[in-house]
């Protein structure tokens, strides 16, 4: 089935057609979200609200559009707005744990059953340590750092998704490498 | 090379994005230098964590949920109190009609409330000021206890 044909069947409220499209799409869209929020069940549930507001807001989409674009964008989208609402959720969760402390410790308890604790607290850290390092990026830089690492997306359909030329899309991820690098680097140097 | 030229070009390196000569170049400093080669092993390990992260498989109900969640929506917007709700006009138009029935119900029960005059003539004798020091002067003290 073609775009267009897929679009249609979506615009008449083809829920077999629906289906496809999420099966065909629902692996990279959890990808582009986990690579943005670095937790699998939010990037499950952000995927959700992308494929509904792709399903509500179909009939606003132009057919000679790329559909695989708009739903990629949306995508971004949504995981960068999570980010910036669990900001605000973060600082209130941090009152909390200076309220009860015990909880805190609950959850930062790695798993015991585990045999190799040690390597998986390690891995933890490299995780968070990489994880403040891209977040520290700036906006255009870490979405198009992003993309391209962990959904593994050609320049080309970053600079469809960004809107933005080829060659701002190398220049984007340059610059973020050497950033990243950079913090990396100051940051295994002091320890 | 020399090592600040190298890491500046270690995550380069490890993408695969330098010249095959700078590549041979930096090899040959990694090999010598221990520093170096030691700060390139735990920026290699850190990139590794993208390649843990990648392998995710998606939940076989993503599809389910999405269908639950969208009849959830129209249930609600064909119901005409979710209707209102949604248009974000349930809550202000709550809110004022409570102020109102409040400022309503202050109004209607101070209107029944009997005026109570503050006249002076009302107050009864026992509530007089007594003012004691006219009675008894100071000086008619220091004379009896002569």
């Amino acid at each position: 089935m073609t775009d267009k044909e897929l679009i249609k069947a979506i615009k008449n409220n083809d829920q077999q057609a629906f289906k496809q499209f999420v099966e065909n799409n629902q692996q990279l869209v959890v990808n582009i979200c986990n690579g943005f929020l670095h937790n699998i069940a939010d990037a499950e549930d952000i995927t959700q609200d992308v494929f509904i507001e792709v399903f509500l807001s179909i009939n606003k989409f132009k057919e000679d559009a790329k559909l695989s674009t708009w739903l990629y964008r949306i995508a971004v989208n949504k995981s960068l707005n999570h980010i910036r609402d669990n900001k605000k959720h973060k600082i209130l969760n941090s009152i909390d744990n200076i309220k009860d402390p015990d909880k805190k410790m609950e959850k930062e308890l790695p798993d015991v059953n585990n045999s190799q604790p040690e390597k998986i607290i390690e891995e933890k850290e490299r995780s968070q340590i990489l994880q403040y390092s891209i977040n520290s990026l700036a906006k255009n830089q870490k979405i198009a750092f992003t993309l391209n690492k962990y959904d593994e997306l050609s320049y080309k359909k970053i600079a469809e998704i960004m809107d933005i030329s080829l060659s701002s899309v190398e220049s984007l991820i340059h610059r973020a490498k050497k950033n990243l690098q950079r913090k990396l680097f100051k940051f295994y140097k002091k320890n | 090379m020399k090592c600040k030229k190298v890491n500046k070009n270690l995550i380069f390196y490890i993408d695969g994005d330098l010249s095959l000569k700078q590549n041979k170049e930096i090899e040959e400093h990694l090999s010598h230098c221990k520093k170096c080669s030691m700060l390139y092993n735990e920026i290699k390990l850190s990139l590794s964590v993208i390649e843990n992260e990648k392998g995710i498989e998606t939940n076989p109900y993503l599809y389910t949920r999405i269908k639950q969640r969208l009849e959830d929506i129209n249930e609600r917007s064909t119901n005409p109190v979710f209707a209102i709700q949604q248009k974000k006009l349930f809550q202000p138009v709550l809110v004022s009609f409570l102020i109102a029935l409040g400022i309503f119900i202050g109004v209607s029960i101070g209107n029944n409330y009997p005026l109570q005059e503050n006249n002076i003539a009302d107050t009864p004798s026992e509530q007089y000021y007594i003012n004691d020091l006219q009675q008894e002067h100071v000086e008619y003290f220091l004379l009896n206890n002569e």
